[in-house]
């Protein structure tokens, strides 16, 4: 199965470089302490704002710290945020989605229901709102985007479950006595899980660009700790004498978002069994 | 087709119950509550104090019964007053929604008007230099931070070039400016924000109008129209369009909380006096009242425009209004 995928994925040429940049932004985030050329913490008043040059490939900030080291540290906030908050996403969204699917009628009733409320409320004031009552730190916010990302998840789930109900292999499996759970988490979780993992994709990439705002707002990731959001806080402070604070953080995010954008849609086709026969 | 509006109506109703409930439990969780707001301030605030300030605004009793005076009052269009200026609540909202409104639908307009051209030429010409080309747009449209680029155009063409204003939604010496002066300048401050508020948008909305036209242009009566000899300008115009067109409507309508939404980052950097900056100072000095309200009005927003949606598309399509 697996190789399957593969060999249809890496037909995309675009969606495997996407792949190709989000293995190597995950290495550097992990190897931020050996490969980032200063402290990112460290302030240094006599290079304060300098442009890029040798020393400092991408300039420095206005406390003088290096602004590479800082994106490559900063990478790891990025990382975090997008898999952690995708995480508690899916798994609301899979559990909610799954019960509504595979009960009908009232529960589900109330569970689209609460679906639609969620969904009435523009993302960014929910996300704002429990931000102003909660300090705002890094946690925080992978919570929240988790806990208000969950929609869509949802409503997939549940279209999957509505159809994979119906078919043989599951009133077979009743037929010999598995319980609910075990129909529910054994047998349809896994038909099910394809849409989901394209729609993660696309989270992560959604995650990433609600955190970079949030923190360019100063509502997300704190300072010093540095992430490529509240870089450009710092690029909005500087704009007039510091185009590199705000042009290399944000082309950072750019192509981050771009990779599992691309890296997504490659992965639907790849797993889309329509597109499959088409070319045998 | 009113009944089908009202029905639509009445459907409104649980969600705006919910969306009310929500909102309460939302800051109601916060430690604390409003009173620790309006006391920390203050180390001298008696503990006798905080117990009035409770009474005053009903803390001191059970939540359900909170909620349901909220509620009451809150139908009344009686939000409260705000916990920063003691001004009412509705009038602060009230103020401030006409400019968002208004750079949210010039860029809806926006959107529509170029977005769905280049939906319908690239499906009519897949997989040609144009479609390729748009098809780039809309990866890279759909992975921009559009706050990032605010800053990058802000610096391009207001700190660089000098051509436009970074901030606010009209000159400080606009009083002495002749109408068409005024008028211009109203332009001149709004084409960055309206621009960019609709970038994402055009990106969304011409990939939704090429596969849905993609969808179309493949049917047996677009073939028929074909075969019988029409022009293919004909076919796409007449026959195709208004088809691969009604779906779009729908995604128009969901798109409103997005467009809301990122009100508050761009009236942030633009600093333009609209709800969303309103929403984003609430939040810093957890003003209650107006973080309840704009939360409430921000969600009826979206569904009302998730109602002209849904009847728009009934009038266009009359299928939908026959149905049950």
């Amino acid at each position: 199965m697996l190789k399957i995928i593969w060999h249809r994925f890496k037909k995309n040429p675009l969606s495997v470089a996407g792949l190709a940049i989000i293995l190597s932004l995950a290495a550097i985030a992990m190897l931020a302490p050996f490969i980032s050329p200063h402290e990112p913490t460290k302030i240094d008043v006599y290079n304060v704002l300098s442009p890029p040059s040798t020393g400092h490939p991408f300039g420095t900030d206005e406390l003088g710290r290096d602004l590479l080291s800082r994106m490559i540290w900063g990478s790891r906030a990025s990382l975090k945020v997008g898999f952690i908050a995708v995480g508690i996403a899916i798994t609301i969204g899979t559990i909610l989605g799954a019960i509504a699917g595979y009960y009908g009628g009232k529960i589900d009733a109330v569970l689209m229901r609460f679906v639609d409320i969620m969904l009435a409320f523009p993302t960014f004031f929910l996300i704002l709102a429990v931000i102003a009552i909660v300090e705002p730190s890094i946690s925080t916010i992978m919570i929240i985007i988790g806990l208000t990302g969950w929609m869509d998840v949802a409503r997939l789930v549940r279209a999957e479950f509505l159809t994979l109900k119906e078919r043989d292999f599951i009133s077979a499996a009743r037929a010999i006595g598995a319980s609910d759970t075990r129909l529910i988490f054994r047998h349809i979780t896994p038909n099910a899980l394809s849409p989901v993992f394209v729609a993660a994709t696309f989270g992560i990439a959604g995650a990433i660009l609600v955190e970079s705002g949030l923190s360019f707002l100063g509502l997300g990731v704190q300072p010093p700790e540095p992430s490529w959001g509240n870089i450009l806080t710092s690029g909005k402070d500087n704009i007039t004498v510091a185009w590199w604070l705000s042009l290399f953080p944000g082309l950072a995010i750019l192509i981050t978002v771009l990779s599992y954008n691309l890296v997504g849609e490659g992965l639907r086709d790849a797993l889309d069994p329509r597109l499959w026969t088409s070319e045998r | 087709m009113l009944s089908y509006i009202l029905k639509r109506l009445l459907l409104m109703i649980p969600l705006i119950f919910g969306i009310t409930l929500i909102t309460f439990t939302v800051i109601h969780l916060a430690p604390g509550g409003p009173v620790e707001v309006e006391t920390e301030m203050s180390l001298k605030a008696s503990a006798q104090a905080r117990e009035n300030l409770k009474r005053l605004y009903g803390l001191d009793k059970p939540l359900h019964i909170q909620y349901i005076d909220w509620l009451t009052r809150f139908i009344k269009l009686d939000f409260g007053k705000s916990f920063v200026d003691g001004k009412k609540v509705f009038d602060k909202i009230k103020e401030r929604i006409p400019v968002t409104l208004t750079i949210n639908l010039l860029s809806l307009l926006i959107i529509m008007l170029i977005a769905i051209p280049i939906g319908v030429l690239s499906a009519t010409k897949q997989y040609s230099l144009f479609d390729k080309l748009t098809t780039v747009f809309v990866f890279v449209g759909f992975s921009t931070p559009t706050f990032w680029l605010a800053l990058i155009l802000m610096i391009i063409f207001g700190v660089s070039l000098g051509l436009l204003p970074i901030s606010g939604i009209q000159s400080i010496d606009v009083s002495g400016m002749s109408k068409i002066d005024r008028i211009l300048d109203w332009i001149k401050h709004l084409i960055l924000p309206v621009g960019l508020s609709a970038f994402g948008g055009i990106a969304g909305l011409s990939r939704y109008s090429r596969s849905s036209m993609l969808e179309v242009i493949r049917q047996d009566y677009i073939r028929t129209a074909k075969a019988k000899g029409l022009k293919e300008s004909d076919v796409i115009i007449h026959h195709a369009l208004r088809n691969a067109l009604m779906p779009v409507v729908t995604i128009l309508g969901l798109s409103v909380p997005g467009l809301i939404g990122g009100s508050v980052i761009f009236e942030t950097i633009f600093a333009i006096p609209g709800m969303g900056q309103l929403f984003y100072s609430s939040a810093m000095s957890r003003d209650y009242p107006t973080i309840m309200g704009i939360l409430v009005i921000g969600a009826v927003l979206t569904l009302i425009g998730n109602l002209i949606a849904d009847v728009s598309y009934a009038l266009v399509d009359p299928r939908i209004r026959v149905r049950k």
